[in-house]
């Protein structure tokens, strides 16, 4: 994945697996990575967030998908330090701040900087599907997924995306 | 995998490299490569079983579309991409060439991209009324669902390799009954 290289911890400590090795140690990392995307999902739907709130009506209903994105994604992080944790693991902290691929400045932007969080939640759940062999964990990680495919379509059809342009057939591949 | 539609995830996060994900550098996409995987011959057999029921799913539902498009043409615009999805998802759940069917005699079929069964469809026939609209909309609702149902049992027993394929699929039929539930027929 397209990351930046400014871990605060520098190497694998931050989200460092559980320490006893084996299966654990293996779901704990990929639920690692998926819970520092949930980090940045977050802060970046919350930005949406506060942007949106200047916009007046035209921004209802942008304002109302960030909203539930954000109690979506807040969920899915706290259940997954909440899983990191039950398997011996260290989950990653947040970041205090993220670079934002799009600046939400209005209604357009900021829906097109939803659909791309969405994105890559897809992508970070579809990555950590195959890994996890726990059903549970899979499950969790695969409804994700489903989740993360229909706010994305949301956010580009309330952007005026036609269903041909608002989503793809393989969400998150 | 991509769509025809918009750039690939890989594309998007090449030229958009940064909501920042920061941390786990060096793991990543390939974390849980050392999983150990499920025996092989038992691997196969249940990704063939779920690539077989749900290609059977997929000739339903694109038949279905086909339908639906043919009874109501003014739904063309929301339909179809839809049906050109699930011929997606019958083409990716062809199996690998590579891998020999279990069953002999089950070959899988040499076209990826299966077009509609023969007969009269899944549908029930009806008129071109915002009352026909929207059964037949509520009828490919309700075939979407009952595929992505299947799809989450499947992909919980698929193997690694296969289940984010499924996982993917399902994830799709799940955006469509969203789509067509918000749409307005």
């Amino acid at each position: 994945m397209a990351v930046t290289s400014t871990s605060p911890a520098g190497a694998a400590p931050s989200g460092g697996p559980a320490a006893g090795g084996g299966p654990s140690r293996d779901e704990a990392t990929t639920l690692a990575a998926l819970v520092a995307v949930e980090h940045a999902a977050v802060y970046a739907v919350g930005a949406v967030g506060g942007a949106l709130a200047v916009t007046g009506p035209a921004g209802a209903t942008a304002r109302a998908l960030a909203q539930a994105a954000y109690v979506d994604h807040a969920r899915l992080r706290d259940t997954l330090i909440d899983r990191i944790g039950a398997l011996g693991g260290r989950p990653p902290p947040a970041r205090p701040a993220y670079q934002l691929p799009i600046e939400p400045a209005g209604v357009i932007p900021a829906l097109a900087l939803l659909a791309t969080v969405e994105d890559r939640t897809a992508a970070a759940a579809h990555d950590a599907v195959g890994p996890l062999t726990v059903r549970a964990d899979r499950a969790l990680a695969a409804d994700a997924l489903v989740a993360a495919a229909v706010r994305a379509q949301r956010a580009r059809r309330a952007a005026g995306l036609s269903p041909a342009r608002a989503s793809g057939p393989f969400p998150g591949a | 995998m991509d769509s025809p539609a918009r750039p690939s995830r890989r594309a998007l996060l090449a030229t958009v490299p940064v909501v920042a994900v920061p941390v786990l550098v060096g793991t990543g996409c390939t974390v849980g490569r050392t999983a150990p995987p499920p025996g092989p011959t038992a691997a196969e057999v249940i990704d063939d079983q779920v690539r077989t029921h749900a290609r059977s799913r997929e000739a339903d539902l694109i038949a279905a579309y086909e339908q639906a498009t043919a009874m109501h043409p003014g739904l063309a615009a929301l339909l179809n991409p839809i049906r050109d999805h699930h011929a997606r998802h019958a083409a990716a759940l062809v199996p690998p060439a590579a891998t020999a069917s279990p069953s002999p005699g089950a070959a899988p079929t040499t076209s990826t991209t299966p077009t509609a069964r023969a007969g009269p469809g899944p549908l029930a026939v009806g008129t071109d009324t915002p009352t026909g609209r929207a059964t037949t909309v509520a009828a490919l609702r309700t075939l979407e669902r009952r595929a992505a149902l299947a799809g989450r049992d499947a992909c919980l027993a698929a193997s690694p390799a296969f289940a984010p394929v499924r996982a993917s699929i399902r994830a799709a039929e799940t955006a469509h009954d969203d789509l067509l539930d918000a749409a307005r027929v």
